[in-house]
């Protein structure tokens, strides 16, 4: 999991792939570095963030190639971080992926020096023997791709020649095109301020890319990859007066769950429309949905599939992208896959999808990237619409997502028809009226923080919940142990007393969820166990419930089963207010990254 | 030239509609009165916009991001303590250099306005205020001029209407901040002292120079204000009607505004200065006129509303009335007499079917009444009304 960027053009390079370079942090921030070509070449890298690289001043050189690294082969050090080069300093190159050969490579590289404990080096000294072989760079490239196995992006620079080299296989790779200068990074953040056409690579290419134009080649022949004009907003992406992205993005909900809608409920008629592909006979024949994500996105799916089974009739499993395969007693034509995962690059999911697609299962992806691997390798693609999401800890697309999840559910029943009126407008009825259900708690952000504050110095902190509050009782603790590093698990509310409850003292928070559509009375008996060994409760529920005897209580709004959605938003503020409290790195949480492209 | 917009404010005569959201961020036309501001500021040549934003600051900001959306770079700076507009210009002190434009977010502008305050200050390198004649007292104060140079400021006009008032935009260099003084929180009060303080400080050492508008000054101090103002607005104006879930027998007069995701059912009418916000769905023989309905709201079948404020996500039940028409409103212990206001529904109120709400009523935010109710006077926040 790494970020790439490199640009070549009439201008100073350096600062150009520094502010891309920060710009890709969100995907990595242990180290980082900087490799300048044409005439000599000159390598900066270091641990740590890309401000803290030790830059030149300035710099005349006008190619070049960046990477912001989250450590997979080796630890973040200074050797360790890329740009790697060969023996003779005139070759260096950036990674992205992993070199699954690289034992075998190395063994095969006698009398080559290595100096750091990456997979990644041994292409810089693969390149070097090419080159001594009398290949061009481009040549030199293309022939150590053949011998590498494994994901790549590889962007190589070398010293004499003036461009970048650059591959994909497996590991995101785009190119944009400017004029009289061109770029190519791991995705188009770094770009937009400088051009707004790019291509997306694909599995296999090959690219070569000088300031005249980028030619790319597929095994061995040229070919054209189709030029998009991106229309979002990176600066949408900055903070807009708050202290962290997070805490932007939490607050943009109301506005985001409004766009996840948009146009897509027919209100007079009581039906969605998706725009989906897949045929209204195959999700009529359709015996099982299985639903496959990693992390937040995976909370997402267990809520999309209690949707699913309850309204669409049809069996729903939800699996994890790293551990999913396609098991027996399936029949490939009557199960559909689908893949949810926000920046469409998870590695996990992506492996997942592409096993069910090559046992002949049709593939749907839910994603919040246009053109990402997901949303180009599926069958079929429904998108979130939330807008970027810098923050590493997801908070905003998981509501767009169990909110696409549940738009998607309403027009599988109605396919099949299985769609039973009440409870389809029902559901629909809350949607709409869930983004002004979310502005209700953030208008109460005061509450959740003084609470989040006064608990901070729980030793561990327990999430309850049944039915659809389950999910969101994990998702709540996953959001806690991303940013605040507290020991935070959460249970479905009766598993309690199956284990964890020998957890529970007086000195561990239990915040559970006893809204509609969470089986608040069966979660209460769960609360007075917990209240039993003298565990603090934060309870939150209906506004007609009322508490009794609980630690502190926060009211939801009347949304029948959607209501554990809402009382998420109280979970995320705690979460981010209990964090900022011990003063954390809430944008960027150790050990952890935004978009996990590796397995 | 760099502009600050004051925007920290809550407006405390809107009841109820300013409990959950800044007065800037009430909207007229489907608009927030602030994003008008913006406008006008980049109209005349702001590149970059400093607001200063304080009671509940959060909605200002999901509103403009980084100013994006409106090409220019906005950036925050925040009074935790709202000790009113002069102390929120002082805020600003290390953020400016040289002379800015400086506007209040609650008071919309017009560009070519900014622009001649701008040409003034160039010619004369004085602070400079824009005037404006108004048969009303206004917020900011009134104003007393000699030629171009204004000899006095003050809170009441002294001689008899029409008045010359402060028209809340102004160029400012750094000598403002010497003359800005924090005055003490006033708690009985709702007046705001500071600017016209400052002003007259300016004054006094012959530095302050005017800009007399031709145009109207239009406060929005109290509920039915937004509403005139409104429907002002929809009359003079070019009305965005996005019509995607507008049924086919309904109908939406030329003097309204219907926002992205709205439905509205069969054989309603959205009559003459009504504007319908994001995600506002309206049942199916609904009369609404001259009413604000805020983001997400509903509007149940059969419902008839006159001259009412909805704020967002209000419920309002089916065959629901406020028949509208001229009311006495009592508004911090002052009866306004006769004035146009058919009701106002605060945040998250949920009305259930038969509700008759008289002319002038108050609903405050997450109130809920019985079918069948009827309402009348002011209701507080979090109230349940019950029937008999």
């Amino acid at each position: 999991m790494c970020g790439i960027i490199g640009y070549v053009g009439d201008e100073s390079a350096q600062p150009r792939l520094v502010s891309g370079l920060q710009k890709l942090e969100y995907r990595g921030y242990d180290s980082a570095g900087i490799a300048l070509a044409n005439g000599d070449l000159s390598v900066t890298k270091r641990t740590g963030l890309v401000g803290d690289l030790d830059l030149p001043v300035s710099s005349p050189q006008t190619v070049g190639i960046g990477h912001t690294r989250w450590s997979t082969h080796g630890p973040p050090t200074d050797a360790n971080a890329h740009p790697h080069t060969d023996c003779s300093g005139r070759v260096a190159v950036v990674h992205n992926g992993i070199v699954g050969n690289y034992d075998d490579l190395r063994a095969e590289l006698p009398g080559h020096g290595f100096r750091s404990e990456t997979d990644t080096e041994v292409v810089a000294h693969l390149v070097e023997e090419a080159l001594a072989d009398g290949h061009d760079l481009p040549e030199a490239v293309a022939s150590v791709t053949e011998r590498i196995e494994g994901s790549y992006a590889l962007g190589v620079v070398a010293a004499g020649f003036d461009g970048i080299v650059v591959a994909r296989r497996a590991s995101p790779l785009v190119v944009g095109y400017g004029e009289g200068e061109n770029f190519v990074a791991s995705d188009v953040t770094p770009l937009l301020e400088h051009t707004r056409t790019v291509s997306y690579l694909e599995d296999g290419d090959v690219a070569v890319v000088t300031r005249d134009g980028i030619a790319v080649e597929h095994g061995g022949e040229p070919v054209e990859r189709a030029r998009h004009t991106i229309e979002w907003d990176a600066d949408a992406a900055e903070k807009g007066g708050y202290d962290h992205y997070m805490l932007k993005e939490i607050h943009e909900q109301p506005q985001s769950l409004r766009q996840a809608i948009a146009g897509r409920i027919d209100d007079y008629d009581d039906r969605v429309d998706l725009d989906l592909s897949l045929s209204d006979s195959f999700l009529r024949d359709v015996d099982e949905v299985q639903l496959v994500a990693c992390g937040t996105s995976y909370h997402a799916c267990l809520f999309g599939k209690q949707l699913l089974e309850s309204l669409a009739d049809v069996r729903a499993t939800v699996e994890y992208g790293s551990e999913y395969d396609v098991g027996s007693g399936r029949t490939p034509d009557r199960t559909l896959v689908v893949g949810v995962s926000q920046s469409g690059e998870t590695a996990d999911t992506l492996r997942g999808l592409r096993a069910a697609r090559r046992s002949g299962i049709r593939t749907l992806g839910v994603t919040n990237t246009v053109g990402s691997t997901v949303a180009r390798e599926c069958d079929d693609a429904v998108y979130i619409q939330a807008g970027p999401e810098i923050g590493v800890a997801a908070t905003k697309t998981f509501g767009s997502q169990v909110v696409t999840l549940a738009l998607l559910a309403v027009a599988v029943a109605d396919a099949r028809g299985e769609l039973d009126p009440d409870r389809g407008r029902d559901l629909l009825d809350g949607l709409q009226r869930l983004p002004g259900a979310v502005q209700a708690v953030l208008d109460d952000e005061e509450t959740i923080g003084e609470v989040a504050e006064h608990y901070a110095d729980g030793e561990a902190f327990f999430f309850v919940g049944r039915q659809f509050g389950s999910p969101v009782a994990l998702e709540g603790a996953l959001k806690l142990k991303e940013i605040s590093y507290d020991h935070a698990e959460g249970f479905p509310a009766g598993e309690l007393k199956h284990g964890p409850l020998a957890l529970v003292t007086d000195e561990t928070p239990v915040l559970a969820l006893l809204t509609d559509g969470a089986r608040p009375d069966e979660t209460a008996n769960n609360v007075r166990e917990v209240q039993a060994r003298g565990a603090p409760v934060i309870a939150f529920s209906s506004a007609a419930r009322g508490e009794e005897d609980v630690a502190e209580q926060f009211s939801v709004p009347d949304l029948g089963l959607l209501e554990p959605l809402v009382a998420n938003v109280y979970l995320q503020l705690f979460a981010y207010h209990l964090a900022n409290s011990k003063g954390r790195s809430i944008d960027r949480p150790r050990n952890l990254a935004k978009s996990v492209t590796v397995e | 030239m760099r502009t600050v917009i004051l925007a920290a404010g809550r407006g405390g005569r809107l009841g109820p509609l300013t409990e959950m959201r800044p007065k800037p961020m009430l909207p007229v036309a489907n608009r927030p009165i602030l994003e008008s501001v913006v406008e006008a500021a980049v109209a005349a040549g702001a590149d970059e916009i400093l607001i200063v934003v304080g009671y509940r600051r959060d909605r200002i900001q999901d509103h403009f991001g980084d100013g994006d959306d409106w090409d220019a770079t906005v950036r925050y700076v925040v009074q935790d303590h709202q000790l009113g507009a002069a102390h929120a210009l002082s805020l600003t002190a290390s953020a400016v250099d040289g002379p800015f434009v400086a506007l209040h977010g609650d008071r919309p502008v017009d560009p070519a306005l900014v622009e001649r305050l701008v040409e003034r200050y160039e010619r004369t390198e004085r602070p400079t205020v824009a005037a404006a004649r108004s048969r009303r007292p206004t917020e900011y104060g009134s104003v007393e001029l000699d030629g171009e140079a204004v000899v006095s400021v003050s809170a009441e006009p002294a001689d008899d209407p029409p008045f010359l008032v402060n028209a809340g935009a102004y160029v400012f260099d750094e000598r403002v901040f010497d003359a800005v003084e924090a005055p003490a929180p006033d708690a009985r009060s709702h007046l705001d002292l500071g600017m016209a303080t400052a002003l007259q400080s300016l004054a006094d050492d012959g530095l302050l120079t005017a800009v007399v508008d031709g145009g109207d000054v239009r406060d929005v101090t109290h509920p039915w204000d937004l509403l005139s103002t409104n429907a002002a607005r929809l009359r003079d104006g070019e009305n965005s009607v996005v019509s995607a879930g507008v049924h086919g027998t309904a109908s939406v007069s030329d003097d309204a505004a219907v926002a992205e995701s709205v439905s509205v059912g069969s054989h309603t009418s959205v009559l003459a200065g009504t504007a319908l916000g994001r995600n506002v769905r309206v049942g199916s023989n609904v009369t609404l006129s001259n009413c604000i309905v805020m983001a997400g709201a509903e509007i149940g079948h059969g419902a008839v509303l006159s001259d009412c404020v909805v704020g967002e996500s209000v419920s309002v039940g089916p065959n629901a009335t406020a028949e509208g028409g001229d009311a006495d409103v009592v508004v911090d212990g002052r009866v306004h007499s006769d004035v146009r206001l058919g009701g106002v529904l605060g945040d998250r109120a949920a009305l259930r079917g038969n509700v008759t709400v008289c002319p002038g009523t108050v609903v405050g935010c997450d109130v809920r009444a019985d079918a069948g109710t009827v309402l009348d006077g002011r209701i507080d926040s979090r109230d349940t009304v019950r029937r008999g």
